[in-house]
């Protein structure tokens, strides 16, 4: 009886082991989720849930501007035509799209890319943001 | 399936269903009925957790469980999810066309992929009424349970499944919430391994659930379709005695096959080309030869072999041969075989591809290394898994 018992005793003790440590490694490798996580879990379902983390500030702005003038189309220059940030901007203002032959201009007014020298003439301001400015070209 | 009931083999096979119905309904047209698919698939999952608790077969629905709520407090930041897939989901929900993106429209967004797990979210999309930068994502969740479920099914213990979730946690990470489709293809790679095994070996009853899985595998990334090919490969080549019962179940991987010439057809009707096939086209046969040629130079062979060859997770393969007096009478089964064939051949695909690719070596390889060797890598997971399963059942 007593054998029986210290047996189950053991057996009972590496089963702990076996499971505290799968626990262990369990919380251990999703600490990686938990780097990238955003706590914006209560905004899931929100109609603008998310914009602010997963957008620059800029793109924000533009996508407001194209809203409030019911713009139906566009065009970039300077900064805002590079790479990512173009990206960024027709991913999020779509079904609005990027048309070069737009009379609908927008430029970058930031300090470090203030692209209003590439301003062609015959351009007059609509509306000036914080980030961007958004002109009616001829 | 060696799990004590039809658990996993059904479910499995009905949350597989559902991804190819959405799929379906979006390219005949009917995508007016594709948010009462994904309502049945809401409606399919509450059944699902309630026969996992009934039957205790809790973990893969915890498991999935879990990585939902991660998701929808996630929000899609990362380059591929956003100007790849979900901005397809994005533009089929907006657009409410599956060739919605063939109109090449941002053309740096990889038209010419396929569209199953963008679908999805644009079902989801579609049954909420709007859009926006978190929830969307969280619909490809479901996209890990049918893997989730053939693992457990295979390993047929608690213990050894939970080893496999945190292994995947550790391997495929972030990759499985980001909205990358990288994860959600080497799951689904290992588990039509596994299935294809009990319908070519063993000649289960799966022909139905190896045809819905092999869809979706051919249908997630242009991959998916080299893929499945190593698959078949591996499978035939580990036990080669045609018969003709045999055959027809060879003739049965025509119809994934179908799915995916498909949708290569209506991409090519659109004119949308592939950057990669893009860039080789525009060779003739004599420079494409001086290509490859000053690919199998030292400096660009080594580099090809450093970014797909050395991962840690490699190392895991080398862990049964510490064990090796305990294992030595474990039988190496055909699944392991296969498995092992399949981490040969699709390394083969993988040093292929970086040998043809038109871009700059370095930067091709940084940038997509670490997730193409992704099954490589989980394989490496699942083989110690496999032999540690097989000696835990050899001990009795």
């Amino acid at each position: 009886m007593v054998i029986i018992t210290s047996k189950l005793n053991v057996m009972l003790k590496k089963n702990l082991v076996v499971n505290f440590s799968l626990v262990l490694l369990f919380i251990l490798s999703s600490l990686k989720f938990y780097q990238s996580y955003d706590y914006v879990f209560l905004q899931s379902f929100q109609l603008d849930g998310g914009n602010e983390i997963a957008m620059y500030p800029e793109v924000i702005e533009i996508h407001h501007m194209i809203k409030n003038f019911q713009l139906k189309d566009y065009k970039l220059d300077g900064d805002l035509l590079n790479g990512l940030p173009m990206q960024r901007i027709v991913e999020f203002t779509y079904p609005i799209q990027l048309n070069s032959s737009s009379p609908f201009l927008f430029l970058s007014k930031t300090i470090e890319n203030n692209d209003t020298v590439l301003l062609p003439s015959g351009c007059k301001l609509v509306e000036e943001g914080l980030r961007v400015s958004l002109y009616e070209c001829k | 399936m060696n799990v004590n009931n039809s658990f996993t083999i059904k479910h499995a096979l009905a949350f597989n269903a559902f991804f190819v119905l959405n799929y379906i309904a979006w390219f005949t047209g009917l995508q007016s009925i594709a948010p009462v698919i994904f309502t049945g698939l809401l409606i399919y999952f509450c059944y699902f957790a309630v026969e996992s608790f009934k039957l205790k077969h809790t973990l893969p629905f915890l498991v999935i469980l879990y990585l939902g709520l991660l998701s929808l407090g996630t929000v899609a930041t990362s380059w591929d999810a956003r100007s790849i897939w979900l901005f397809h989901a994005k533009r089929i929900f907006i657009d409410n066309s599956i060739f919605a993106q063939l109109d090449d429209y941002a053309i740096w967004s990889h038209n010419d992929y396929p569209v199953i797990a963008p679908l999805l979210s644009a079902s989801f999309a579609k049954l909420i009424g709007f859009w926006n930068e978190i929830f969307p994502k969280a619909s490809n969740v479901f996209f890990i349970l049918p893997p989730l479920l053939i693992f457990y099914g295979h390993i047929n213990n608690n213990r050894l499944f939970t080893l496999m979730v945190i292994g995947i946690f550790y391997i495929i990470a972030k990759l499985l919430l980001n909205g990358y489709m990288d994860g959600i293809l080497a799951l689904y790679a290992l588990s039509t391994l596994i299935i294809a095994k009990y319908y070519f070996y063993d000649k289960q009853n799966v022909g139905l659930l190896f045809i819905l899985q092999s869809i979706v595998l051919v249908n997630i990334k242009i991959e998916g379709f080299f893929i499945f090919a190593v698959i078949i490969a591996s499978i035939f080549l580990t036990k080669p005695h045609i018969t003709y019962a045999n055959l027809k179940r060879y003739i049965i991987c025509l119809v994934p096959i179908i799915f995916w010439a498909l949708w290569k057809f209506i991409v090519h009707a659109h004119g949308v080309v592939n950057y990669i096939y893009g860039g080789l086209a525009t060779n003739n046969l004599i420079s494409l030869l001086d290509h490859v040629k000053s690919r199998f130079q030292p400096d660009s062979l080594l580099m090809i072999f450093e970014h797909t060859l050395l991962f840690k997770y490699y190392l895991l393969l080398a862990l049964p041969l510490l064990f090796y007096r305990k294992i030595v009478n474990v039988q190496l089964d055909q699944i392991i075989k296969a498995s092992l064939l399949f981490f040969a051949l699709y390394w083969l695909f993988l040093f292929t591809v970086y040998v043809l690719t038109p871009h700059d070596l370095y930067w091709h390889l940084k940038g997509s290394a670490t997730r193409t060797t992704l099954p490589l890598q989980l394989i490496s997971l699942w083989i110690p898994i496999l032999i540690l399963k097989n000696y835990l059942s050899h001990k009795g």
